[in-house]
């Protein structure tokens, strides 16, 4: 029923296998020495980083770079970051509000500056010489159009911050991971509420949507906390993003 | 192949052999997402007496267990701290964390009065109290100090000879705590030792029963005919086998605790190849009374015969489902030896399931139904353990070193039993279904072979 190898093949598979056997008996039976990247290293693997955003500052700005972060806009109440009591520069304040009410997002705001420029156009033919008028009209629009512009500025580079320590921070954790043994790894997804200190140390990190497998959960949560202190943006309100979020794991191994 | 794998490895374990280190330090470091075992340090336990009988030492055998699993890799205890398990139950998270474990285990033996007391506790190095910013900053001394976190907490009182199978039982609790799988440290093997005879030209055939490690080995059947094919009721109390002891097959069915044995089938020709139903109350088998070897069912209360499968080809090593309903056995029908499978009630129709390879046999499927293990000839023309993915076909193949065959599952279906070849003899393999912790048993005295893993027996709860 179990065919020995060819008798000529004997000797070298006997050789081989003794060697192997030395070898493995040298190094402890340390099998996972020889196993070394689970995927080559341009093929980095897809980790999911949503953090809990204010819509003010949501736009998500598209990455070409892997690993993949896409910030997930809804804001889950139970979650929610504390309110800032902070004040804030005006003209970016004044813009968050607006447009949260407004359900806009900053930038596109051109019918408005339109309808400005249209008023400040007529009120220019109405008022031709009166070149107070004009002068003070001027003035508002040159202002309008800063505000709008430092507004998007802030905004947009708060994004980026974020998104890249977002970047940043799902890279340490992969460094710090120990993909378990198990026969089926490959597609498992877990999702992980961390809590940070203003440094960045982690205080807290529970799966909170479990993968299903018990050790893939535990290597998932543990490499959360190797990784601490985790990458925390410097920019304070970025900052206030990563006191509380959810990390969504799926290394796709 | 092989030679060049080591000579390309060679270079890297000189040098962490020159270092002296250990070698999860080097390996974490230099690499992302890597595939490894549980990091995990079992100290000497507390009132273990030094340079006492290692069998009798409880942390060795815990250690033994879980770094043959594949999952787990034990930190050498000379490496580790030693002390009372007050003192190490103490030591801060952040100290066992700089020794790269993830948990520890500590442990208390207390000699009284014939009985050994023994308690044992499961830490947790990287719980949330022992992790972040409450150790690790620097502006709150005392919290350095955090120990590891208590997952499990366990008491016993046994009598000395039950030290081993203790030793096994808390091995099953830790690598279930940890992995969310049942361990299955404390169950028993069954295989036929063959070993020389009178003037060495007749050869002895025990049937023989050890713990999963080779030790508390105890013989059954004796014969100087052969015994072959061992397996387990699923309850664990009996083994049906094959013998030749009449000079032709017969089929019995042993009561492992009383040596009560029954003969089940003793027809012209072969009687072969006995396998229990997940119910227990039926064996598939192989007949050849009617003609060329078939795979046939008998009722072990009424002793009814079905026959499940016709044709002129040789149908062998029937395995049920582990959900009942249907039967995988190698058939030659196609050619050559492939596995198929068929239903019990013998209406159903006869499928093909494997179709890598010019030799699969030797069927039996995990306790969850997802994959077929196989004795598998690769295109190399050597004989591996391998497994199928049932739904996707997918093989691979979880041995190399060649002559492996008589893959046996755990019950938990996470690790195979096999039988291999080491120095010309017969010897018992172990790999993890993730092809891990490739291991030898223990050598025997003579060629050790056809390994029946036995069901859960339930000997602590």
């Amino acid at each position: 029923m179990n065919q020995a190898p060819q008798p000529q093949h004997k000797f070298i598979i006997l050789s081989v296998f003794v060697h192997a056997l030395v070898l493995m008996l040298l190094i402890g039976f340390d099998t996972t020495q020889v196993i070394r990247v689970s995927y080559p290293a341009d093929e980095a693997p897809i980790i999911e980083a949503s953090l809990m955003l204010n819509r003010a500052v949501s736009k998500p700005v598209p990455k070409k770079t892997e690993p993949k972060i896409e910030p997930k806009p809804d804001i889950k109440p139970e979650i929610k970051p504390e309110p800032k009591p902070e004040p804030e520069p005006e003209i970016v304040t004044k813009n968050v509000v607006e447009i949260k009410t407004e359900k806009k997002p900053p930038k596109p705001d051109k019918k408005r500056e339109n309808e400005l420029k249209k008023m400040a156009e007529q009120s220019l033919e109405q008022a031709f010489k009166q070149e107070s008028l004009q002068d003070d009209l001027q003035k508002k629009l040159q202002e309008h159009d800063a505000e709008l512009k430092a507004s998007a500025a802030a905004s947009g580079a708060m994004q980026s911050e974020i998104n890249q320590y977002m970047t940043a921070l799902a890279s340490k954790v992969k460094r710090n991971w120990r993909q378990p043994i198990d026969s089926n790894i490959s597609g498992l997804k877990c999702l992980v509420l961390i809590r940070t200190s203003p440094q960045g140390d982690v205080l807290d990190a529970k799966v909170i949507e479990s993968s299903g497998n018990v050790a893939f959960d535990r290597s998932t949560e543990i490499a959360v906390k190797k990784a601490s202190p985790l990458p925390i943006p410097k920019n304070e309100m970025a900052r206030n993003q990563f006191k509380q979020f959810e990390f969504s794991f799926n290394p796709g191994a | 192949m092989k030679i060049k794998y080591v000579a390309f490895w060679l270079p890297i374990f000189m040098l962490s052999m020159a270092l002296g280190t250990a070698q999860a330090r080097i390996r974490i470091e230099i690499t992302e997402g890597q595939a490894g075992a549980v990091p995990i340090a079992i100290p000497a336990f507390a009132g273990e007496s030094e340079g006492a009988d290692e069998a009798q030492n409880l942390s060795n055998i815990i250690a033994q267990d879980l770094k043959l699993s594949g999952r787990f890799s034990p930190i050498a205890s000379s490496l580790l701290p030693s002390g009372s398990m007050a003192t190490l139950a103490r030591y801060p998270a952040k100290e066992w964390q700089q020794k790269k474990v993830e948990n520890v285990v500590i442990g208390e033996i207390k000699n009284t009065g014939g009985r050994y007391q023994v308690q044992v506790d499961l830490l947790d190095v990287f719980s949330d109290s022992a992790a972040g910013s409450e150790v690790a900053s620097s502006d709150n001394p005392n919290a350095q100090a955090v120990p590891g976190k208590l997952m499990s907490k366990v008491f016993y009182d046994i009598a000395p000879k039950d030290i081993r199978a203790l030793g096994h039982h808390i091995s099953d609790l830790v690598f279930e705590k940890l992995t969310g799988i049942k361990g299955s440290f404390s169950t028993k093997i069954a295989y036929v030792l063959v070993k020389p005879y009178g003037d060495g030209k007749r050869k002895e055939y025990t049937l023989e029963v050890s713990d999963l490690d080779g030790y508390n080995a105890k013989p059954l059947v004796k014969s100087l005919e052969p015994i072959m094919s061992p397996s387990w009721s699923p309850d664990g109390k009996k083994i049906a086998y094959v013998s030749f002891e009449r000079k032709r097959s017969q089929i019995y069915v042993l009561e492992v605790f009383t040596g009560r044995r029954e003969k089940i089938t003793q027809f012209p020709g072969i009687n072969g190849a006995p396998s229990w139903s997940p119910n227990g109350r039926q064996l598939a088998l192989v007949l050849s009374k009617d003609g060329s070897p078939s795979i046939y069912t008998v009722d072990l209360s009424s002793h009814t015969l079905k026959r499940l499968t016709q044709g002129y080809g040789i149908d062998t090593e029937p395995t049920w489902d582990p959900r009942g309903g249907s039967i995988f056995f190698t058939s030659n029908r196609g050619g050559g030896p492939q596995i198929y499978r068929t239903s019990t009630d013998g209406a159903g129709k006869i499928m093909r399931v494997t179709f890598k390879g010019d030799y699969n046999a030797r069927p039996s499927i995990t306790s969850d139904g997802q994959y077929l293990i196989i004795q598998h000839r690769g295109d190399d023309g050597i004989f591996k353990i391998a497994k199928q993915h049932l739904q996707s076909g997918e093989l691979t193949a979880l041995t190399q070193s060649g002559g492996d065959e008589s893959p046996s599952l755990s019950p938990n279906g996470d690790m195979i039993l096999y039988g291999t070849k080491s120095r010309g003899q017969s010897v018992l393999g172990l790999v993890s279904l993730a092809g891990r912790g490739k291991l030898r048993l223990p050598a025997r005295e003579g060629m050790v072979q056809e390994p029946a893993w036995s069901p859960y027996l339930n000997q602590y709860n």
